[in-house]
C-alpha cells in the first residue's frame, strides 16, 4: 500500500490523509522533508535545531487541521507558502526580541558564525554572510531558487507573482550580492574599463 | 517591461554559459551596457555559480518523524476516546452540565401551544326489547320445617273474633249481574 502511494500526486496524498491514511502522510513527509529542513535552515539563520523544530511544527499544522489544504492549489507550493508565513512570524518575533535585548543593553549578534563553515574558502564565507543579511523576501526567494532548486514558474504560484517578476527579482538579487562581495572580484576591474 | 525581462532573461543566459572572454563584441556591448563593466559580469558570474553549489547538508531529524507519527496516531483517537480522556476541574464540569441541561430543556419545550384535535364520533344505541319467556306472577316458597322443631298445640280451638271495629264487607249484586248469573245457570252458556 505504501509502495503504491509513491506513484500518487501530492494532492491526492493530501486527499487520502484527510480521509484518514496515515501511509499518504508518511509519503508526504518523505517527498518534502529533506526539502522543508533545508529551507528553514536558510531562512533561520542557518540554526540547525530551529530548522528542525520548525520542521516538526509545519507537519504538526497539517496533521491537526488537514482541512486548511485548498485542494486547488498545489500542495507543494502551498506547503512552502505556509514555511514561508512561519518564517515570517520568527522574523517578527526576532526583531522584538532584538530590540527588547537592545533596551536593556544586552549585544545582539545578528550573524551566526560558529554555523558557517570554516572549512570553505574565505569567499564563500562572504557569500554565507551576505545571505545571512538578506532581508526575508529576499531570502524566501533564495531559498526557493537555489537550496530546494524550485523552477520558476513554481516559485512564481509560491509567491502569487508573474514568472517575468521572479526572474527579475532573481537577477537583482544576485546583483545585490554581487555588489556586498565586490572586494573578492576576481579579475582587475581596470582591464575591462569601457574606453 | 518585456524588454527588461527579455535583457535579464538573455544576461543570465550568457552568465550561465559564457566567461567575459568568450563573449562576442556585440554580447560584450550588451552586458557593458546591462553590468557596466567586465568585472561585474566576472563577480556576478562568479557568485551564480556558488549559489548553485551552495546547499545545507541538513537532514531531517528521525526523532522528528518519530514525534510526528505519534502525533498523527493521537489524532487519529475517536473524538469520544479523547472526550472522556479530558480532565476537567469539577467547577467546569458542573458548568457545563448546568449549560446542557439548559439547553436541553430549551430544545424539549414545545414552542407553540399543543393543539387539541377532537373528533366527535356519534353512537346510534338500539335498544331491543326482550320479552322475558317466563313470568313469575309469584313465587311460591315452601319452607319445610321438621316436626320436632314445632311446637304442635295438642289442642287448639278455633275462634271466632268478631271485631266491631272491622267494616262488615258485603258484596252486592246489582240486577243486571242477578240476570247474566240467572241465564249461566239456565243456558250454561
Amino acid at each position: 500500500m505504501f509502495f503504491n502511494h509513491r506513484k500518487k500526486a501530492d494532492e491526492e496524498l493530501m486527499r487520502l490523509m484527510q480521509a484518514g491514511n496515515n501511509s499518504a502522510f508518511t509519503e508526504l513527509y518523505r517527498r518534502y522533508s529533506e526539502k522543508i529542513v533545508r529551507y528553514f535552515y536558510r531562512m533561520l539563520w542557518k540554526d540547525k535545531a530551529k530548522a528542525q523544530d520548525f520542521l516538526h511544527d509545519l507537519f504538526m499544522r497539517i496533521i491537526e487541521n488537514p482541512s486548511r489544504f485548498n485542494a486547488e492549489r498545489k500542495f507543494s507550493t502551498w506547503l512552502y507558502s505556509v514555511a514561508h508565513n512561519m518564517c515570517k512570524n520568527e522574523y517578527r518575533r526576532k526583531t522584538f526580541r532584538d530590540a527588547v535585548h537592545q533596551h536593556k543593553g544586552l549585544d545582539v549578534i545578528h550573524e551566526r558564525i560558529d554555523e558557517i563553515d570554516l572549512s570553505k574558502d574565505e569567499f564563500n564565507d562572504a557569500l554565507d554572510r551576505a545571505i545571512l543579511e538578506l532581508d526575508v523576501e529576499d531570502k524566501n526567494l533564495y531559498a526557493l531558487r537555489f537550496e530546494l532548486e524550485l523552477p520558476l514558474d513554481e516559485i512564481a504560484l509560491a509567491l502569487e507573482c508573474p514568472v517575468g517578476t521572479v526572474k527579475s527579482r532573481i537577477f537583482y538579487l544576485k546583483k545585490k550580492l554581487a555588489t556586498q562581495l565586490e572586494e573578492y572580484n576576481p579579475i582587475n576591474e581596470t582591464a575591462w574599463k569601457i574606453i | 517591461m518585456e524588454d527588461h525581462i527579455k535583457n535579464i532573461t538573455r544576461l543570465e543566459r550568457l552568465l550561465e554559459s559564457k566567461d567575459f572572454d568568450s563573449l562576442t563584441p556585440e554580447e560584450r556591448q550588451f552586458v557593458l551596457s546591462e553590468l557596466g563593466s567586465a568585472a561585474q559580469y566576472a563577480l556576478m558570474k562568479k557568485v551564480g555559480q556558488a549559489l548553485v553549489s551552495e546547499k545545507a547538508g541538513l537532514l531531517p531529524d528521525p526523532l522528528v518523524h518519530q514525534k510526528l507519527k505519534e502525533a498523527l496516531h493521537l489524532q487519529r483517537q475517536t473524538i469520544w476516546r479523547r472526550i472522556v480522556s479530558i480532565q476537567l476541574p469539577a467547577y467546569v464540569a458542573v458548568l457545563l452540565m448546568t449549560i446542557s441541561a439548559a439547553v436541553m430543556s430549551m430544545v424539549v419545550r414545545p414552542s407553540k401551544p399543543s393543539v387539541i384535535v377532537s373528533r366527535v364520533v356519534k353512537t346510534d344505541t338500539l335498544f331491543v326489547p326482550v320479552k322475558p319467556d317466563t313470568v313469575f306472577v309469584e313465587r311460591v316458597v315452601i319452607k319445610y320445617v321438621p316436626a320436632k322443631d314445632r311446637e304442635i298445640e295438642p289442642y287448639s280451638v278455633a275462634k271466632t273474633n268478631f271485631d266491631s271495629t272491622d267494616p262488615v264487607v258485603t258484596e252486592s249484586v246489582n240486577m243486571k249481574e242477578k240476570e247474566e248469573l240467572d241465564n249461566l245457570l239456565v243456558t250454561g252458556s
